[in-house]
């Protein structure tokens, strides 16, 4: 195992998270908040151990083994959660490290699960630093290097590989450096348009940046305790379901639809078809129950778009505490949470493109077993997939069950009845949010005791790295010499 | 007229024996010197030993006097890079037989790369399309579509105890027109009049416009029917073809037989409802426990002509309505359907077809097509302005005995074509005949273009 290496890459995530504090710093001063020497000071010293970490290890165009690519993937992801939970400490909004480092992971793997009660009473750097780390986890912190430097060599595609979502990924060009840039131009060019268009409706430029920042990455935190319900105008809870709607489809699609010069691109992909019918059928679905529990036309349907949006690309935003809907709708919200958004998106869940697999071997196992002799293919959009896929796709969604099923078991320990225990899992793996009864959307995971804080965290990694990535990790053929 | 043929196999056997009979001298090039003095002792051409890509011995051959060259070797990019060879020395016509799909499949910016090659030709395709056709109308044995495919040509076997037998044809009248163009009796074939009469055992060329079709079926005492269920015996190219223009077909389930299970593989991933399963095409429990008693129609199409025969003869003990078969060796054609197989086709013959249908091609001479395994032929012209048979009606024509005019279109307007018709320049017309009198059909209208 070549350890340089993944020494090099936690040097070049801290200088990373440090050149990005420096934005929080620069707005604390600006603003005269008294925030400002924290953040200015973690930075610039993280950018420094940084620095001089890699410069020490140093990254060469190298081989890079599977091992040491999932070993690098670990460790960004662990060192951004502990360096980001710095300015949480540092800046005395919390007392434990528990705390901060649950609110960092929940920020990093775009979850937007926190601990906090009174949002608005934080600073304008906090509130920022938070929305960031959403902003720089959506696509992945490594693929940012993977796109801005060539120095990985072959090696930048077996880490970025590790870090995108989805059962069956593509290179949108022949070197992956082009591939990553081109999602994270797509990426910044969404992020720009929702800043404006924020705006437009009326909101300040601040809420409109940190808003902007957790919706396309499909984060949840907001700079407001009553989330998104905190705006009136029907124009801002809009421009946040579109863009919602936008982070949890496939982002290879926008590149073959701009490409092409057509959106027949986007119905042609049997992904985006399930993403949109399962939305549009329970958004329905939603908005009749809330309209027959009395709310008027027009905001029952944006309520419901709303909310159904918001769990399946398990953003997290809410305007309604579904705490008080019926239980069919909140199991209908909860299966949402599970699915997830599309493949190589920025939202978590088991990915549609996996449920879809499922759905096409079930209906191929009927088939054979009406017809025993028959040979059969499983297809996507039409392309043959390899048994193997298959297999593995399978596996990880039989294994996303007894995640949920041992981390209830876990959480149930902490004084927790089984609906919360259950919720707080589900929502964590899934990277949405908020759950029901103690974690609903207007509580929180402040009760929770720290070794639950701790291990809620290790389940939004989980989630966000899809499972076999830090499972790996845990088994002695990944640690054994051969 | 000069032609270089390459490749001495069936199909190249069996088209220098028929450029030879229209006037070509014919040099073949082959690469076995065996195979080719085996086809020098029985054709009357001359035959050269050698790599057909190869310019020395092409240009050996005499390729730049030449005026068409034929590749259909075993290989399909000799037979391309003949051809690109033989078009850059100035070979007017150049056919080249490619089977690989690979090769046929058009890019974004269709088909520039090969444009030294004039005519593809794909063997497989060419069946499956056929087929398909065949499939469309179950109770013929052939289908032909001219004009655009508003023309529809069908081939009827009239069996014993059918209305039509023992009628003159001048008493069959009906509301939609329609044209008896020929009649197959004993094996040889008839221009009628109207005076002839309808036999038991007879087969007839029946034309009429494609959307009335149909109903003339109906008035003349044949059943259309519509086939739902197809099973395909044998896996090959040709079987993925045909499964592909099928499932495009609305409540069309396709079965597919094929006892290897690479092919099975292919097959299933190629194809989206097709069923594929693995087994014997002659495993009767197979057959039964798949439906092949509900199966409306049957295609033979494994490389094997006695499995072929068997399976098509199992199945019609156990009740399928129609059965189609693939034949390799084409003098089998016959001996089939003496045994109760409904439908032989046979792609050399299809290819050979195609190849004629290209050489013979002129600015008037629009399609030509091959009927009743040869007995026959039906072409289709496009009438120049300057033809001396312009503003004569079809009657007052002096027209060469053993050919008629079927069908004229003229714009979109499409007749059937009567004695009191006449013809307009622009017209589109097909026309029937013996093969005997093609050479005076062809000089009739390409005399004057």
């Amino acid at each position: 195992m070549n350890i340089r290496l993944v020494l090099a890459m936690t040097g070049l995530i801290l200088m990373l998270m440090g050149l990005s504090m420096l934005f929080p710093a620069m707005l604390c001063f600006l603003s005269e908040d008294s925030d400002w020497p924290v953040f200015g000071i973690l930075g610039m010293s993280g950018m420094i151990a940084g620095i001089m970490l890699y410069l020490r290890e140093g990254i060469r165009e190298e081989d890079v083994r599977p091992k040491e690519a999932y070993l690098m993937v670990a460790a960004a992801w662990v060192t951004a959660s502990v360096y980001g939970a710095a300015p949480y400490l540092a800046t005395g909004v919390m007392d434990g490290f528990a705390d901060a480092f649950f609110e960092s992971v929940s920020g990093f793997t775009t979850t937007g699960a926190t601990v906090l009660s009174d949002i608005e009473a934080l600073s304008q750097g906090i509130l920022l630093w938070r929305a960031m780390t959403h902003w720089l986890g959506g696509l992945g912190i490594i693929s940012l290097f993977v796109a801005l430097m060539s120095f990985l060599g072959q090696g930048g595609q077996q880490v970025f590989l590790r870090e995108t979502t989805g059962p069956l990924k593509e290179k949108l060009a022949p070197k992956v450096k082009e591939t990553a840039w081109i999602l994270w131009r797509i990426y910044i060019i969404m992020t720009v348009a929702e800043v404006l268009l924020l705006h437009l409706f009326g909101m300040d430029w601040f809420d409109a940046v940190c808003h902007a920042f957790s919706t396309v990455a499909t984060g949840g935190f907001s700079t407001k305790n009553a989330s998104v319900g905190y705006y009136a105008n029907p124009g801002v809870h809009w421009v946040v379901i579109a863009f919602m709607f936008l982070g949890g489809v496939n982002f290879t699609l926008f590149f073959h639809a701009f490409q092409k010069r057509s959106l027949t691109v986007f119905w042609k992909n049997g992904e985006f078809r399930l993403y949109t019918v399962i939305l549009g059928a329970a958004a329905l679905i939603i908005g009749v129950y809330l309209w027959a529990a009395g709310l008027e036309f027009p905001a029952a349907l944006r309520e419901a778009a709303f909310h159904a949006v918001s769990v399946m690309t398990t953003t997290g935003f809410v305007t309604q505490d579904f705490n008080l809907w019926a239980p069919a709708v909140q199991m209908i919200l909860l299966m949402m949470m599970l699915v997830g958004g599309s493949s190589g998106s920025t939202a978590g869940g088991m990915k549609v493109g996996r449920v879809q697999l499922l759905f096409t071997q079930t209906r191929l196992e009927m088939r054979q077993s009406l017809h025993t002799r028959a040979v059969l293919s499983a297809k996507v959009d039409q392309k043959p997939v390899s048994h193997e896929t298959m297999l593995r796709v399978l596996t990880f969604i039989a294994l996303y069950g007894l995640t949920v099923a041992l981390g209830t078991l876990i959480m149930s320990l902490f004084d927790m009845d089984l609906v919360s225990a259950v919720t707080a899992v589900v929502t964590c793996v899934a990277n949405a949010g908020p759950g029901l009864n103690r974690v609903g959307p207007t509580q929180n995971f402040s009760f929770v005791p720290d070794l639950g804080k701790y291990i809620l965290s290790f389940i939004m990694l989980l989630g966000r790295l899809e499972l076999y990535t830090i499972l790996v990790l845990f088994t002695p053929d990944f640690w054994s010499k051969k | 007229m000069q032609a270089i043929v390459i490749g001495a196999g069936k199909m190249g056997y069996s088209l220098a024996r028929l450029l030879a009979k229209e006037g070509y001298g014919v040099t073949m090039i082959e690469r076995d010197a065996e195979r080719g003095s085996v086809v020098q002792d029985n054709l009357d051409i001359s035959v050269l030993t050698g790599n057909g890509a190869s310019i020395a011995v092409l240009q050996g051959a005499g390729v730049d006097q030449t005026d068409l060259l034929i590749a259909v070797t075993e290989i399909d990019e000799v037979n391309m890079i003949a051809c690109l060879l033989a078009k850059q020395v100035g070979v007017g016509k150049t056919v080249a037989r490619v089977r690989n799909p690979e090769y046929l499949e058009e890019g974004e910016s269709g088909r520039e790369l090969i444009s030294g090659i004039d005519l593809i030709i794909n063997p497989e395709l060419v069946t499956a399309r056929e087929i398909a056709e065949l499939v469309g109308a179950p109770e013929a044995l052939d289908v032909a579509y001219y004009a655009k495919g508003h023309i529809q040509l069908l081939e009827l076997r009239v069996n014993p105890g059918h209305p039509l037998i023992g009628r003159d044809i001048q008493d069959l009248i009906y509301e939609k027109p329609f044209l008896i163009v020929a009649i197959v009796r004993q094996e040889h074939v008839v221009i009628p009049r109207g005076t002839d009469r309808i036999l038991e055992g007879d087969r007839i060329f029946l034309l009429a416009q494609t959307e009335f079709m149909p109903l003339v079926e109906e008035h003349l005492g044949f059943k259309r029917e519509k086939a739902e269920k197809v099973m395909i015996l044998g896996g090959e190219l040709s079987t993925l073809y045909l499964a592909k223009v099928l499932e495009k077909q609305k409540h069309m389930s396709v079965t597919i037989i094929e006892k290897d299970h690479e092919d099975c593989v292919r097959l299933s991933e190629e194809l989206d409802s097709s069923l594929v399963i693995m087994g014997d095409a002659t495993d009767l429990d197979l057959l039964r426990k798949e439906g092949v008693a509900e199966t409306d129609i049957l295609v033979c199409m494994t490389d094997n002509d006695k499995v072929n025969m068997l399976a098509c003869l199992i199945a019609k003990s156990l009740g399928v309505k129609h059965t189609i078969s693939q034949v390799r060796q084409s003098d089998y054609i016959t001996l089939m359907t003496t045994v109760g197989i409904d439908v032989g086709v046979s792609p050399r013959i299809l290819t050979a077809n195609a190849i004629l249908k290209f050489i013979k091609g002129s600015a008037n001479l629009l399609s030509m097509t091959l009927l009743s395994h040869g007995g026959a032929e039906m072409l289709e012209f496009h009438v120049a302005k300057k033809s001396p048979l312009v503003f004569k009606k079809l009657k007052d024509m002096n027209f060469p005995k053993g050919a008629l005019i079927g069908s004229i279109m003229r714009g979109e307007q499409v007749l059937i074509a009567k004695g009191d018709e006449v013809l307009m320049p622009e017209d589109h017309i097909t026309v029937f005949t013996v093969p005997e009198r093609i050479d005076a059909v062809l000089k009739l209208f390409n005399g004057a273009v």
